[in-house]
């Protein structure tokens, strides 16, 4: 195992993040009239009651400052019948939604066909740190499938429904 | 800047110079005092105050004159923008010590007013209470405004704030010298719900 000094090399830092396996999500919210949305690994559940939970967006993203004026957003968990879906939200295209099959969640969020859960969630805080912005948000609408979870482990897409059980 | 060229209606405003060369203080309160009343009032039944030139107890009337140059600075510089206003105010020493471990100068504070009412343009700050004891001044504030424009990098979330807070000033002859401040400008920020995590 690589020793880490105070501050890590970057590299390493890449192959740290890359051990570390996460589903896949879409995080959307209306821009006004215009529907936006990203795809974001760095989602978690912080707590199940009250349901809380939080994503992180970076500054750079073209949906990043419409979720400062947004009151709420909706995370998409993406199913393993959704690559095309992922391919279109990890890029950096106007349209996103032109071609996409989405409705509207009961507070207005963009909710993406096909995914495996859905949540809408109104935005609490907003914690700025460094060049993401880390949004905490609470769950006011929640629907999920039985459509088998998209897995993301290292630049790679997986399928969450098959999974080789460790015993 | 363009607000501070065509501010015309004060010939008598004080601007630093004047105070470095050690102006009497009675000149400055009259001064004040002038542009305040602008042309609307005159001046003539206005009892001047003066300032009490021995060690120990302020006269009364010098109180009354530092609560109305605090008042008059503060309406000018938060509530017009005429951020030169403090200049009648604030010692060129001037030194305001908050939530930042270094205090910081009369420019800082300039910039923080003007940057603040960018991003809020129709800030409003109402003075609640002013209560003057000796070299000492108690401010307390509220202040409402829209975030319409980025903050401090924040981009804008269209939302309005209500905060408040306290400013402890101590005087040094007729300027302040130095403030202790329970504010600094994310305090509208984290308002918004908008919290700043450790800078490196």
């Amino acid at each position: 195992m690589t020793a880490l000094a105070s501050t890590p090399d970057l590299d390493v830092m890449k192959r740290v993040n890359r051990q570390f396996v996460t589903g896949v999500t879409v995080v959307t919210a209306m821009d006004g009239d215009t529907p936006r949305g990203l795809a974001v690994n760095a989602f978690s559940s912080i707590s199940l009651d009250p349901p809380t939970v939080m994503v992180c967006v970076q500054h750079t993203s073209s949906t990043h400052d419409c979720l400062f004026r947004a009151d709420h957003l909706a995370i998409n968990i993406l199913s393993t019948g959704q690559l095309d879906v992922v391919g279109t939200f990890a890029a950096k295209s106007a349209g996103k939604f032109a071609d996409l099959d989405w409705e509207s969640g009961p507070f207005g969020s963009p909710l993406i066909a096909r995914s495996s859960a859905q949540m809408e969630v109104r935005i609490r805080e907003r914690l700025r740190a460094s060049t993401h912005t880390v949004f905490v948000c609470r769950v006011v609408h929640a629907a999920v499938t039985e459509l088998p979870p998209m897995v993301y482990s290292a630049g790679s897409f997986f399928d969450g429904g098959a999974l080789t059980s460790l015993g | 800047m363009s607000e501070q060229a065509g501010f015309t209606f004060d010939p008598g405003k004080p601007v630093p110079v004047h105070l470095e060369t050690g102006e009497d203080a009675a000149t400055g309160d009259a001064r004040v005092e002038d542009a305040t009343d602008g042309g609307a009032r005159s001046p003539a039944p206005v009892p001047r105050p003066r300032p009490f030139d021995g060690e120990g107890e302020e006269m009364p009337n010098t109180a009354d004159a530092r609560r109305e140059r605090i008042e008059t600075a503060w309406v000018r510089a938060w509530g017009k923008g005429d951020v030169d206003a403090l200049d009648g105010l604030l010692s060129p020493a001037y030194l305001r010590h908050g939530t930042d471990p270094h205090p910081q100068g009369p420019d800082v504070l300039k910039a923080a007013i003007v940057s603040t009412r960018a991003a809020f343009p129709d800030l409003t700050t109402v003075i609640d209470d002013i209560v003057i004891e000796g070299d000492r001044a108690a401010i307390r504030w509220h202040s409402s405004g829209t975030h319409e424009n980025a903050f401090l990098g924040v981009p804008p979330t269209k939302r309005r704030v209500d905060i408040g807070g306290a400013t402890f000033a101590r005087f040094d002859g007729d300027l302040i010298a130095e403030e202790h401040v329970t504010w600094d400008p994310r305090a509208l920020l984290v308002a918004l719900g908008i919290i700043s995590l450790g800078q490196d």
